[in-house]
């Protein structure tokens, strides 16, 4: 095992303990599904070989796909009926379930790549700096699919206002 | 600005980052075009939507687990069963702070003290009082210890108000630093007075000693990690006594006892009371030269203290403030701009210093600008000396950057040092902005 990259992970790790948190519970809906996907991303990141440039992109990446694997699976057991899922269910009447959702079907409305620098910016409070160092992307581009995402959600919202 | 430098901008309104300058620009824009102002309004309504209002995280910081944990065994875990004696899990389980990972433990189950029940216990006091003797000099920075210097009391308190923090830390008739949640003050009586924003950590990493859920979980990190750590554990009916002892290298104490550069191995003595699990008392020692010297230790620690805000808060009167956050103004000589923006910050802090060792302050006048009313202490300070051996280090809570350097005196003694340098001003200059 890579001690550099462990070492640099944990560093990471507690650096950015609660906004990781909140990242993926935003993703998951619960919070200890949340824990489990940065778990996952830990493993699957420390198993690596070959050094790793930009680990805190890579990370929340790796964090992002965790959650969407969480997620199928969880959706995948709700429609096989598994009776453990009761307690989940259980989980959604809190305010913070009821929250994610909304804000879940706001964000399903756009492209992924749009929500995704809009999730990075609330959840993982990422400025806009960041975010471009952790997509890889041009400064310009994460600011214009930021607007584009937020506009296009203003629009879904307008008539609802209305 | 028009309506489409506006809009090219209007992204800006939602960074984190946004100058000040911008933001009165924009502000100004609104203030005059109803269509822009309702277009920022508007989408400032979507944020609002999206923003969190409740925070899983900090309710489950909160949660108790043993009324969790058999509910955490009927839900579908089930990867992370896989790795269980992996490093990975303890890497995690640590910073996540969850209980049950450290329950699965028999390493963690076996101990009577657990870091992560002392981290609980100290997370979410209101206020805190830590009363310090350390080994320092009245007027040196927080991160500045020495073996030799006597014992001096050193005052931290905090109060924690809606998420905002407000402290004071002093050393007796020497160097203050009082943080009002936003803006940062620092003195030395009659000689130095700096006014910074949030970011400008005047107290380095000495503010571990500010936050001892950090200092706890430095060492639990520690502990985690290397398999060789010395630790023992000692208990009376009221208390337990952990002492850790291990390499500073590769933990946040490695930037506090940087200018102590035979300092490789730390030890840090926790007691804590039972059954609160409340830390009370504090020691830490270095390796010296091979000599073990206890260089701080606390006299007193108590947690929600009444703190009077305004005595916490007093500014020394008629002090003539120097305003770190206003900048310099701009640098006219197109050619100097040129060679000075594109420094590296081992270049500007190789330049800096070499003014000062020379005399030649003028060689760094915009790189010394916080620094002009003691450029002749500087000067004095620096005579004769040479520089050499030059590494950057970067923290995420510092704006700028730290360059480590290895002072050699005249005498032939040397000494790692470092200065804190930032270039976020207009025209990204390498300014010297502390650990001189």
């Amino acid at each position: 095992m890579n001690s550099d990259l462990q070492q640099r992970l944990v560093q990471l790790l507690e650096s950015e303990r609660k906004q990781l948190l909140q990242y993926a519970c935003y993703r998951t809906g619960v919070m200890q599904d949340a824990e489990d996907a940065v778990q996952d991303a830990v493993t699957k990141i420390l198993h690596l070989e070959g050094p790793i440039a930009n680990l805190r992109g890579y990370f929340y990446q790796t964090v992002a796909h965790a959650c969407i694997d969480i997620v199928r699976q969880r959706q995948r057991q709700q429609t096989e009926g598994i009776e453990i899922m009761q307690l989940w269910h259980r989980e959604q009447h809190d305010e913070f379930s009821q929250e994610f959702r909304r804000i879940n079907e706001m964000l399903s409305q756009i492209p992924e790549e749009q929500s995704e620098v809009i999730r990075l910016r609330f959840y993982a409070d990422k400025s806009f700096a960041d975010i471009a160092e952790m997509l890889d992307l041009p400064l310009a581009t994460v600011k214009s699919r930021f607007l584009y995402g937020m506009s296009k959600m203003k629009k879904s919202l307008t008539p609802k206002i209305n | 600005m028009n309506c489409n430098e506006f809009k090219n901008q209007l992204a800006d309104l939602f960074d984190q980052e946004i100058s000040a300058k911008t933001w009165a620009e924009m502000k100004e824009h609104m203030a005059t075009c109803p269509d822009c102002r309702a277009e920022y309004e508007a989408l400032k309504e979507v944020a609002d939507d999206l923003l969190p209002k409740h925070s899983p995280v900090q309710e489950k910081q909160i949660e108790k687990t043993p009324v969790e944990a058999p509910q955490i065994d009927l839900r579908p875990r089930r990867r992370w069963m896989n790795i269980a004696a992996s490093v990975a899990l303890f890497a995690v389980g640590l910073v996540l702070g969850s209980n049950h990972f450290f329950s699965e433990s028999a390493q963690a189950a076996a101990s009577p003290f657990s870091f992560e029940q002392a981290i609980q216990s100290v997370r979410n006091v209101g206020s805190y009082l830590l009363q310090l003797q350390v080994r320092t000099l009245p007027d040196e920075n927080y991160a500045h210890f020495d073996p030799h210097a006597d014992f001096m009391d050193v005052t931290m308190q905090k109060q924690t108000l809606n998420d905002h923090d407000y402290w004071r830390v002093e050393k007796k008739e020497g160097r203050t630093i009082v943080c009002d949640s936003r803006e940062q003050y620092m003195w030395v009586p009659g000689k130095m007075y700096l006014k910074g924003g949030p970011q400008a950590n005047f107290l380095e990493n000495f503010t571990l000693f500010l936050e001892p859920t950090r200092l706890l979980n430095m060492q639990q990190m520690a502990l985690q990690l290397h398999k060789d750590i010395q630790s023992t554990t000692q208990v009376t009916d009221s208390t337990i006594t952990v002492t850790t002892s291990f390499e500073v290298d590769g933990t946040e104490l490695s930037a506090i006892f940087n200018n102590t550069s035979s300092t490789k191995v730390v030890t840090i003595q926790n007691t804590c009371s039972m059954p609160d699990g409340l830390l009370r008392s504090l020691h830490v020692w270095i390796d010296w030269h091979g000599e073990k010297v206890e260089i701080i230790r606390s006299r007193d620690i108590q947690y929600n203290v009444a703190i009077d805000r305004d005595s916490l808060l007093l500014l020394p009167a008629e002090a003539d403030w120097i305003d770190l956050t206003q900048g310099i103004a701009p640098l006219k000589d197109d050619m100097r701009l040129a060679l000075l923006s594109q420094e590296t910050p081992v270049n500007a802090a190789q330049r800096i210093l070499q003014a000062l060792i020379s005399g030649q302050t003028d060689e760094a006048t915009e790189a010394l600008h916080y620094y002009k009313d003691v450029l002749p202490t500087l000067v004095k300070m620096f005579e004769g000396c040479k520089v050499s051996d030059f590494t950057v280090r970067r923290e995420k809570s510092y704006a700028g950057v730290f360059v480590f350097y290895t002072l050699t005196h005249p005498d032939g003694k040397t000494e790692t040092c470092h200065v804190a340098l930032r270039n976020d001003n207009q025209q990204h200059l390498w300014l010297l902005d502390g650990g001189i």
